[in-house]
């Protein structure tokens, strides 16, 4: 039987890592990044529009406040954290709704100005509903992966919008300029296909990266280490590959409608995009980015953590840069055997990086389960209470906190599950908590501990989780 | 950090060595002893992020690999220093009725989807002793329609160059196409020598 013990103020632990009171450092340079994002974003629409005079460019500048609703729903939601919880859900209501409108008016401006004309606003919105259960799975999946700490689900999807609207609005200009030049001065063939692949690669994967670097600065609390890297660098990744399957989508339907195979086009492309390519392509390449982010995150060394963000970038552009220079090296038949080698070429192109991305993620999960562990075993030896010695097997394991839930809801229902999911997420954030400040890579005040671990104290009253006194 | 994760390591430790230092200690007793050496070398803690860190800079070392191979294609087929400053000539773009192949009306930059169209080159503009080629790129970049390769004296009889329709297509693909002259060296096109770009509207 588990014993409670009373509610006592938590002994003194030394702070590993003091630092001194106000905003952290890295708060300057996310506010130089963010600009610099506002100042490309701003100046490179209104040049494109004046100067290109591209449909693509009539995107860029219209869909600038799609992005300025973007930008407010990310203040907004990250400030909601600092409030109290009465506020917090109003505010994160805010967010959620200033997001929706984001998506939506990116959506009306992908289709008024590129693809009304020809492919009309019905194929756009089919498009778009094909997508979003495949995207939907694939942000499941992609935050279901960190098993021992999942992210918030507003940040997953703040992630997500900055790859499908500010990062692919950054993009835009960039190709459509590189495009026009490389046209006009290069020999058409392998070469210009090189310089194309080579401007997707580069501009695509700073233009996401910039997301998950973002994250990384703003959002320390929630960015632990390669895991959570490779998870917002995905979720960016899905929210790209959304708005490029529609956009791919429309266009090869009006394209081929005159044809009589408008729809077989469209859904070709839905396939390689969102079934074939939905972890493959973008999510892989900015996956790689956010592991260099994350690693970094965890490095002393200030060298190091440049090197290893600089590392993340650099695979992240030549795993895109490959895929877009050599396709052509791999022909498809329009026979049968054509759709074995689809799926083929996929595995042999991609697949690497994949691995290389899972390979991370596993040494990730494991490095982080066990130091987790650790942790769950310091907090049990102190005897503080937010966790107990009989806890420590079940919370170091995945399986063991689910089967305890899973009791939970059946003995107590979903209030009971829920109650204790609340309590397994405090005690997870309170050894995260003391695994960074042990490895002094934490800049919030030791009270913050405290805090957490009175919050746990207070989430583990029998009243607050009703069913874990049948568990024991 | 468990004591058993501990390696011998020349950077100094984050951490209180209390736990190395008993064996050591042992050894201090009965000085002097080989293992008092052992004294100098710093213990640091087994840190798991470091193989992640050196797992990335190995797949460093395969990207800078790959974008090198990426350089040196764009380098093989776009050499620098090819530049001879030849101009070819092109007369202009025009309707194509492919049925007289002959061309018809003004020189164009737009067309539908519906309208055929060819250009046509002036070769003799340029020097004997080179090869040259012309091609169509439709908006796929994929050729569309091509004469050559061979010398502007052999490719004389064929001043007009149609773009072709996709296999199994009733219409042009809207979007950009790119016609270009071009000259060869070693059976690679090294050189453009005349460009124009015309537009097929999505009607």
């Amino acid at each position: 039987m588990i014993t409670y013990p009373p509610t006592s103020p938590t002994p003194p632990i030394w702070a590993a890592n003091p630092r001194p009171r106000g905003r952290p450092e890295r708060y300057r340079l996310t506010i130089a990044v963010a600009v610099i994002v506002l100042i490309v974003l701003v100046a490179s629409s209104i040049l494109d529009y004046v100067y290109l005079d591209t449909i693509p460019s009539r995107t860029a500048l219209y869909g600038l406040l799609s992005v300025a609703l973007v930008a407010l729903a990310t203040i907004i939601g990250v400030r909601a954290l600092d409030r109290n919880p009465a506020d917090r859900r109003r505010h994160l209501i805010r967010a959620g709704v200033l997001l929706g409108l984001a998506v939506l008016l990116w959506l009306l401006v992908i289709d008024v100005f590129v693809f009304t004309g020809a492919a009309g606003p019905g194929v756009a919105a089919i498009s778009a509903l094909a997508c979003l259960p495949t995207t939907a799975f694939g942000l499941f999946v992609v935050r279901r992966m960190d098993r021992n700490e999942k992210e918030p689900w507003r940040l997953v999807l703040v992630a997500f919008a900055w790859g499908a609207i500010v990062a692919t609005s950054m993009v835009i200009w960039g190709e459509s300029l590189w495009s026009a030049v490389a046209e006009r001065a290069l020999v058409p063939g392998p070469g210009l296909d090189a310089s194309t692949a080579f401007s997707a690669g580069l501009l695509e994967e700073l233009a996401k990266g910039v997301a998950v670097l973002l994250l990384f600065l703003l959002m320390r609390n929630e960015f632990d280490d390669v895991v959570d890297g490779i998870v917002y660098g995905a979720a960016v990744g899905l929210g790209f590959n959304f708005m490029e399957s529609i956009a791919y989508m429309t266009n090869l339907y009006a394209i081929f409608s005159p044809e009589g195979v408008g729809g077989y086009a469209a859904g070709f492309q839905w396939y390689a995009r969102q079934v074939l390519g939905l972890f493959f392509g973008h999510a892989t390449y900015t996956a790689l980015i956010g592991a260099g982010i994350g690693i970094a995150r965890q490095l002393v060394s200030r060298r190091q953590k440049v090197i290893a963000v600089a590392s993340g970038f650099l695979i992240a552009i030549a795993a895109h840069f490959s895929w877009d220079a050599w396709l052509a090296f791999f022909p498809i038949e329009t026979s049968a055997l054509g759709l074995v080698e689809i799926h083929l070429r996929t595995l042999i192109m991609t697949g690497p990086f994949t691995a290389a991305v899972i390979a991370l993620l596993l040494s990730g999960i494991r490095y982080e389960g066990k130091a987790l562990a650790e942790q769950f075993q310091k907090e049990a030896a102190e005897g503080t209470g937010a966790i107990l010695p009989a806890e420590v097997p079940i919370l170091a394991s995945p399986w063991r906190r689910l089967a305890q839930r899973m009791h939970a809801l059946g003995k107590g229902g979903v209030r009971a599950y829920l109650a204790l999911a609340r309590l397994q997420t405090a005690q997870l954030d309170l050894a995260m908590e003391r695994w960074h400040r042990e490895r002094k890579e934490i800049d919030e005040p030791l009270e913050a501990e405290h805090e957490l671990r009175r919050r746990v104290i207070e989430l583990r009253r029998p009243s607050r989780v009703p069913s874990l006194k049948p568990l024991t | 950090m468990s004591a058993r994760t501990w390696r011998f390591n020349s950077s100094p430790p984050h951490h209180s060595s209390s736990s190395f230092v008993p064996a050591l200690g042992a050894c201090k007793q009965n000085a002097p002893h080989p293992l008092d050496k052992l004294a100098a070398v710093r213990a640091a803690p087994y840190d798991p992020v470091r193989p992640l860190y050196r797992a990335l800079l190995v797949f460093d070392i395969v990207a800078l690999l790959i974008l090198a191979v990426g350089l040196g294609e764009f380098l093989y087929f776009e050499p620098p220093g090819q530049s001879t400053g030849l101009k070819a000539t092109i007369a202009g773009v025009y309707l194509y009725d492919p049925t007289a192949d002959s061309t018809s009306g003004p020189d164009r930059r737009t067309f539908i989807r519906s309208e055929q169209f060819a250009a046509v080159v002036n070769w003799s503009s340029l020097p004997q002793n080179i090869v040259v080629d012309a091609r169509w790129y439709d908006s796929f970049e994929a050729v569309v329609g091509r004469v050559g390769p061979g010398t502007p004296e052999q490719l004389a009889g064929q001043t007009t160059i149609p773009v072709g329709l996709p296999a199994g297509l009733k219409y042009n693909l809207p979007g950009q196409y790119v016609f270009v002259v071009e000259r060869l060296q070693g059976g690679v096109p090294v050189e453009v020598l005349a460009r124009r770009i015309v537009l097929v509207e999505r009607e």
